[in-house]
C-alpha cells in the first residue's frame, strides 16, 4: 500500500506535513480512544498501518540514521493493584473484557454478592455497559465507583471521560458550524423536502 | 420517517449539496418507480444517509443522470442513478414507514394511519419480499420493543438499546456490508440509539396528553412533562453524544472511497445540531 495514501498525504509534502499528517492520525485512532470499544482490534490495526506507512517513509527520506520515531504501540491498559477475596474475579473479568466476552463477564460480575461489591466491581461493570452500549448505566456505575474510592485514578478516569462527551463531541474540529443559528438544518431541509406533510410521521 | 439524520445544509459546498440531493431525489425516484408516488411522501433523510453510505463505500464516481420530477415538472433533476444501494435504501424506507404507521394506528387509533398502513401492506410484502434478511431483523427487534414497551420499560438503556437492533439489522443486511460488518453495526447501533432517544424527547410533550408509551415519563412517574424535560436535560446530552461519539468512531474505521465531506457533514456537525435543536425547543424554551 502507498504509505503517503495511508497518511493523506502528497509525495511532495515536506517532512513537517508528513509528521504533522501523522500525529493527526494516531490522536485519531489512539488506543485511548477505543479503550472501551468493540472495534478496539481494527483501530489498532489502523495505527499499526499507518505507523508502518510514517516509518516506510522517514526510511526512504533518510536512507541513514534513521532511528524510527513512531508511535510506540506497547499500550497497555495499565497497572492495577488488587484488594479483597474477588480480586482474581475482577482480574478475571478484566481479561474477558478485554476479548469481548461480555456475557461470561457479566456472569462473574453478576456472581460477587451484593454486599461484597467494591469500587472495582462498579467500574468494570461501568465498562461492561459502556461495550454495550448501555451509556445511562455505564456512568451511573463510574459514578458510584469515584465516591467509593475518590482517589483511584483508573476510575476517575472513566467517569470524566464519559462526563464531557457532550461538551467535546459538539465543540469537535470536525464540527465546522456552530448552534446559534438553530433552525440552520430545518429551514434548509425544507427546500429539499418533497414531503407533502400528508404522512409526514412527526408532525 | 425520524429525519434526525441529515447534513447541515448551511455548512457543504455547493458541489456537495448537489450531489446529496442527488442521492435524495435518487431515493425518491426509486420510491416511486418501484413502490408508488404515495411512497414519495415517507422519503427519509435517515434512509438518504443509509444509501450514501452505503454507496460511498465503493469505488467509482457518483453515477447520475438527469430526471423529470412531478414534483419539479418545469426542470430535469440530477439523480442517482437506481443502483443496488438505493434500492435497499427504498425498501428499507418502505419497511420502517410501514411498521411506523402500524405501530401509531395500534397506539393511538389514528383512523388516518389505520388506513395507511393497511394501504401500504401491499409495498411491504413487496419490500419484504426484496430485502427479507432486514425484513425479518427489523421485525425481530421491534417486537422485542414493542414487549419492553408493553411491560411499562422505565430503562432508557434497555428501550434504545431493542430500537437500536433494528438498525444494526440494517445495517447487516445491507448490500456489500459483509466486508465492514463491525464498523457498520456499531454504527448504526448508534445511531439507532441517538433516534430512539431524541425523538423520545421530541414526542414527551405528545405523549403525556395521548397516554401513549415514553421512557421518560415512566421514569418520573406524577411528574409533569413539562418539568420532566428540564430534569432529565443533561442525561440525554451524556447519551446523545455518547452515542454519537461511538457512531464517528465507528466511521472513522470505514474505507469510505468517496463523498467524505458530506458524511463527515452529517456525522460531525449536522447531527449535533439537530440535537442541540431540539434539546433547546424541549428542554429550554418548553414550546410545543
Amino acid at each position: 500500500m502507498d504509505p503517503y495514501k495511508v497518511l493523506g498525504v502528497s509525495q511532495s509534502a515536506s517532512d513537517e506535513e508528513v509528521k504533522s499528517a501523522y500525529i493527526e492520525l494516531v490522536k485519531k485512532y489512539h488506543p485511548d480512544k477505543y479503550v472501551d470499544n468493540p472495534l478496539k482490534e481494527l483501530a489498532q490495526e489502523k495505527l499499526k498501518e499507518i505507523n508502518e506507512a510514517y516509518d516506510t517513509i522517514n526510511r526512504q527520506r533518510k536512507s541513514s540514521g534513521y532511528s524510527g520515531s513512531g508511535y510506540n504501540n506497547s499500550y497497555n491498559s495499565g497497572s492495577y493493584t488488587y484488594r479483597g477475596s474477588n480480586a482474581s474475579i475482577y482480574q478475571q473479568v478484566r481479561n474477558l473484557l478485554a476479548v469481548n466476552q461480555l456475557a461470561r463477564a457479566e456472569q462473574l460480575l453478576d456472581s460477587v454478592q451484593v454486599s461484597e461489591r467494591n469500587a472495582e466491581w462498579e467500574y468494570l461493570s461501568g465498562i461492561l455497559a459502556l461495550r454495550r452500549g448501555y451509556y445511562d448505566n455505564a456512568k451511573n456505575h463510574f459514578q458510584r465507583a469515584v465516591q467509593m474510592e475518590p482517589n483511584n485514578p483508573e476510575y476517575n478516569q472513566a467517569y470524566q471521560s464519559v462526563s464531557g462527551v457532550y461538551t467535546n463531541y459538539s465543540g469537535n474540529p470536525y464540527r465546522s458550524g456552530n448552534s446559534d443559528e438553530m433552525c440552520n438544518w430545518c429551514t434548509s431541509m425544507l427546500c429539499l423536502n418533497l414531503c407533502l406533510n400528508s404522512l409526514c410521521f412527526r408532525c | 420517517m425520524f429525519g434526525y439524520i441529515a447534513p447541515n445544509t448551511k455548512e457543504l459546498k455547493v458541489k456537495e449539496y448537489d450531489v446529496y440531493k442527488a442521492y435524495y431525489c435518487g431515493l425518491c425516484k426509486v420510491l416511486g418507480q418501484r413502490y408508488s408516488i404515495l411512497m414519495k411522501n415517507a422519503l427519509s433523510n435517515d434512509c438518504t444517509f443509509l444509501a450514501l453510505l452505503l454507496s460511498s463505500l465503493n469505488e467509482g464516481e457518483n453515477d447520475s443522470k438527469a430526471s423529470y420530477c412531478a414534483f419539479h415538472p418545469t426542470r430535469k433533476l440530477t439523480v442517482i442513478k437506481d443502483d443496488v444501494y438505493i434500492s435497499y435504501a427504498a425498501d428499507i424506507n418502505v419497511l420502517l414507514t410501514y411498521y411506523k404507521l402500524k405501530d401509531n394506528s395500534e397506539d393511538e387509533g389514528n383512523l388516518l394511519s389505520k388506513i395507511g398502513s393497511a394501504g401500504l401492506k401491499v409495498y411491504y410484502n413487496k419490500a419484504k419480499k426484496n430485502s427479507p434478511k432486514a425484513a425479518k431483523l427489523i421485525e425481530q427487534s421491534l417486537n422485542k420493543l414493542k414487549k419492553l414497551e408493553e411491560e411499562k420499560c422505565d430503562d432508557i438503556d434497555m428501550v434504545s438499546d431493542a430500537f437500536a437492533s433494528v438498525m444494526e439489522g440494517i445495517a447487516i443486511s445491507a448490500p456489500g456490508a459483509d466486508k465492514f460488518e463491525l464498523q457498520l453495526k456499531w454504527l448504526f447501533y448508534n445511531i439507532g440509539k441517538y433516534i430512539y432517544i431524541l425523538d423520545a424527547l421530541d414526542d414527551i410533550i405528545k405523549d403525556e396528553e395521548k397516554n401513549n408509551y415514553n421512557v421518560f415519563l415512566l421514569k418520573h412517574k406524577n411528574e409533569e412533562a413539562k418539568n420532566i424535560v428540564v430534569e432529565i436535560k443533561e442525561q440525554v446530552q451524556y447519551n446523545l453524544a455518547m452515542s454519537l461519539n461511538e457512531a464517528s468512531k465507528a466511521f472513522e474505521l470505514l474505507p469510505v472511497k468517496k463523498n467524505q465531506g458530506i458524511l463527515r457533514n452529517i456525522i460531525y456537525d449536522g447531527t449535533v445540531g439537530i440535537m442541540d435543536t431540539i434539546i433547546k425547543r424541549r428542554c429550554i424554551d418548553g414550546s410545543i
